[in-house]
């Protein structure tokens, strides 16, 4: 097994790239897991954040203001000045940014206050119409409970007893929400492929090399004996690639890896492997040298990555974009995770058909590197 | 000799093609695929139009009242932002689960069935909230006080609109263009690659090219500078470039190009004296300073919403004097305060932090190199 042992020679020297990716990986889900909240299975109303500045000080204003806040959260601390509130709104620290006017409270009482209330915020958003309505709605029933008589204190009382009553809301699954072990699993297509080439393809590429390949041919080790180890070591390199990542879910995550759905969320990650290794075998045949993995890697991945649903989650991709993306491994990858997800070992049809999908991209990548590799022989001689 | 060196220099960048690779090709594509991807994101999943839910008559029905309710929510452009469609429970149900409305609501109690908890779903459920709380407070006034009822029933106050809504900019605040302002300030500070190879080769103890230059008759500085402003036109040309086509792709950078132009004059140079610098350190091979400027220039690119946006926000919130010194960061605030303010004030601070901090790096850099004498090498 003499090429085995040197392909893991070689392949030493390329563990600080191996720990690198995985590094970056390590990095961007500690970030991306953090964000991640807990399912709910209840529904809960969205609440808007917001700034204000209350110039008039008056019962009506505070009636406002407390309103809101029990109803949004506000965030102290933002100036009033066009900048900051630019900033904040940019940034979406806040989503409106209120100015109460002097002379507010006397206006409604007067029945004039149209359009006194500055709101500044980003128009035509769901926040702003969300915040809007709600304020403007509190108002409509305020001023119209004082027209017809009532102080502020009973109107208020009367609106406040009003609040009890919602609509009821049933959620039936919550469509935009992904477990933390679903976010891991799903950036697999990129982080994988990227460590795998740059690792298996630069060591490939020595074994290709003319004067090193001459000189194994002139020797007694039988060419299907080479592959055949090759093929080996390079399964074996990809298995490896993918322990972190379930040592990720089982130790970070401390998901139950014997689970159904953490099974076959490994199968996919499996299958998808076969795919990255045959790629990573097709840029050997190709590139010149080092750099050009790496240009080559960087242009393939990242762009499977963001077409394909990785990065940007598919339900905000373009009719256009879904469309090329069938044309992409890495997209049938996130089909079969989206319904390990949702449906677990139900519809396990569609799961397998994705990965059965990958399967035949692994297998075709496979037919171009041989008959790319027989060109490239071919010229060379 | 200046222009001997000049002219060499660009023959030097333009036929490596690595440094080109990084600094044009990756950029357009990575700006590219970004653009298909996230093009859309903020008009699919933050503007609130084309709402469409479904309304289930029941026996006590509402959904006249509901349907006009709906309907009655208009845009700018008085187009409606609800559109209801009364249909059966089976195929309300089926539309829910297929992504064809995002909420079942039913006219009789005027409960809501979702999938989605978001900001829009929360509005739909507002209105209907709002519908309920009215309906109650007519119910409570006709108990106790119904010779007011009337009076609040047929009210002018309830179209009264007691807001006027400003926006803060005439410019995109689209918060996904961060990753495009980011592309250029990762672009900008690749161009150190180029000028880290200038620095490494003026060194005779760790370039051969570095020996030959130390024994030549043309000064050091000659050939620094010669080289400088070569890289210096051949990475801004490179930038404009990737300005055009991002623009033509439909990114929006606002209208003041010269100032666009300006910043990343200012942004190449920034990089080329980061690549200086790192030239410069002693006793480290060219594979090492070259992991060295691609550490650095993708950790400053990341911190400036690179990879994930909201980075930057976070480190102004908590540590703000990262970001006025990180040049990554200065690049893409150039673009944002160009696009979104109507004054230069904050740009022109970027600026010259810009390149003040170019300037150090240089002058620190000539420091270590100057007058370098090797005894062997």
């Amino acid at each position: 097994m003499q090429v085995f042992k040197s392909y893991f020679k070689i392949l030493r020297r390329y563990v600080g790239q191996v720990l690198m990716w995985l590094g970056i990986f390590i990095g961007m889900m500690m970030i991306i897991l953090n964000v991640s909240t807990e399912e709910e299975t209840e529904y809960t109303d969205k609440q808007c954040l917001f700034a204000y500045s209350d110039h008039d000080g008056s019962s009506i204003s505070k009636e406002l203001t407390d309103y809101l806040s029990e109803h949004h959260e506000r965030v102290a601390g933002i100036d009033e000045d066009k900048e900051s509130v630019q900033d904040a709104l940019y940034n979406r620290n806040i989503h409106c940014y209120l100015v109460i006017p002097e002379g507010f409270g006397e206006a409604v009482k007067a029945g004039n206050a149209d359009g006194m209330l500055k709101l500044m915020t980003i128009p035509g958003t769901d926040t702003a119409s969300l915040f809007e309505g709600d304020m403007n709605g509190f108002m409509q029933k305020l001023s119209t409970l004082m027209a017809a008589g009532y102080d502020e204190g009973e109107a208020a009382d009367i609106i406040g007893d009003s609040l009890k009553e919602h609509a009821e809301v049933k959620l039936k699954g919550n469509k935009s929400y992904f477990s933390k072990q679903e976010r891991l699993y799903s950036y697999i297509p990129w982080i994988l492929l990227m460590q795998l080439v740059n690792v298996i393809t630069p060591i490939l590429m020595i074994y290709n090399k003319k004067e090193l390949r001459n000189r194994i041919q002139c020797s007694s080790y039988k060419y299907v004996n080479i592959n055949k180890e090759l093929l080996l070591a390079v399964i074996i390199t990809g298995l490896g690639g993918c322990v972190p990542y379930v040592m990720m879910d089982g130790i970070m995550l401390r998901d139950n890896l014997l689970t159904v759905q953490s099974c076959l969320y490994m199968a996919n990650m499996l299958v998808y492997m076969l795919v990255a290794v045959n790629i990573a075998f097709l840029f050997s045949k190709v590139a010149a040298n080092d750099q050009v993995v790496s240009m080559l890697s960087n242009i393939v991945g990242l762009g499977m990555a963001f077409l394909s649903g990785v990065f940007v989650p598919m339900q905000y991709l373009g009719a256009g974009v879904i469309k090329v993306a069938h044309f992409l491994p890495a997209y049938w990858y996130v089909i079969a995770c989206e319904n390990i997800y949702k449906n677990g070992s139900g519809k396990l049809g569609v799961t397998l058909q994705a990965m059965g999908v990958q399967v035949l991209f692994a297998v075709a990548i496979f037919m171009m590197t041989l008959v790319v590799g027989k060109n490239k022989k071919s010229i060379q001689n | 000799m200046f222009f001997h060196n000049f002219k060499y220099c660009i023959k030097t960048i333009i036929n490596g093609k690595v440094t080109l690779f990084w600094t044009l090709i990756f950029p357009i594509a990575l700006a590219t695929f970004m653009y298909m991807a996230m093009g859309n994101l903020m008009e699919k999943g933050e503007m609130f139009k084309d709402v469409k839910v479904a309304l289930v008559e029941q026996e006590t029905d509402n959904s006249l009242m509901l349907n006009t309710l709906f309907s009655s929510i208009k845009g700018e452009n008085g187009e409606a932002l609800i559109e209801p469609e009364v249909m059966d429970e089976q195929e309300a149900q089926d539309a829910l689960n297929n992504d064809e409305v995002c909420a079942v609501i039913y006219s009789g109690d005027c409960h809501m069935d979702t999938r989605d908890e978001n900001y829009k779903t929360s509005t739909v459920k507002n209105i209907l909230d709002q519908y309920l709380q009215n309906s109650y407070m007519y119910k409570k006034i006709a108990e106790d006080d119904p010779d007011k009822l009337s009076e609040i029933m047929g009210s002018m106050l309830w179209d009264t609109v007691f807001y006027t809504e400003e926006a803060t900019t005439d410019g995109s605040q689209d918060q996904y263009n961060n990753y495009f302002f980011a592309i250029f300030a990762m672009s900008c500070l690749f161009a150190s690659f180029s000028s880290l190879y200038t620095t490494h080769n003026i060194q005779g103890n760790v370039s051969a090219l570095g020996m030959r230059r130390n024994i030549s008759a043309t000064g050091k500085l000659m050939i620094v500078c010669a080289e400088y402003a070569a890289m210096l036109f051949i990475h801004f040309v490179v930038e404009l470039i990737t300005l055009l086509y991002m623009t033509f792709l439909g990114v929006d950078f606002g209208h003041k190009y010269p100032a666009i132009i300006l910043t990343l004059f200012v942004g190449c140079m920034i990089g080329l004296a980061m690549g200086v610098i790192i030239g410069s350190i002693r006793n480290i091979g060219v594979g090492g300073k070259i992991g060295i400027a691609v550490g650095v220039s993708m950790a400053l690119s990341v911190m400036a919403d690179l990879c994930v946006s909201g980075l930057k926000n976070m480190i102004e919130m908590k540590c703000p004097v990262i970001n006025r010194i990180n040049p990554a960061a200065l690049i893409t605030d150039c673009f944002y305060t160009l696009n979104v303010y109507d004054n230069y004030n904050r740009f022109t601070k970027d600026i010259v932090t810009l390149v003040i901090e170019s300037v150090l790096l240089v002058a620190v850099s000539i420091l270590i190199v100057r007058r370098n004498k090797y005894a062997s090498v």
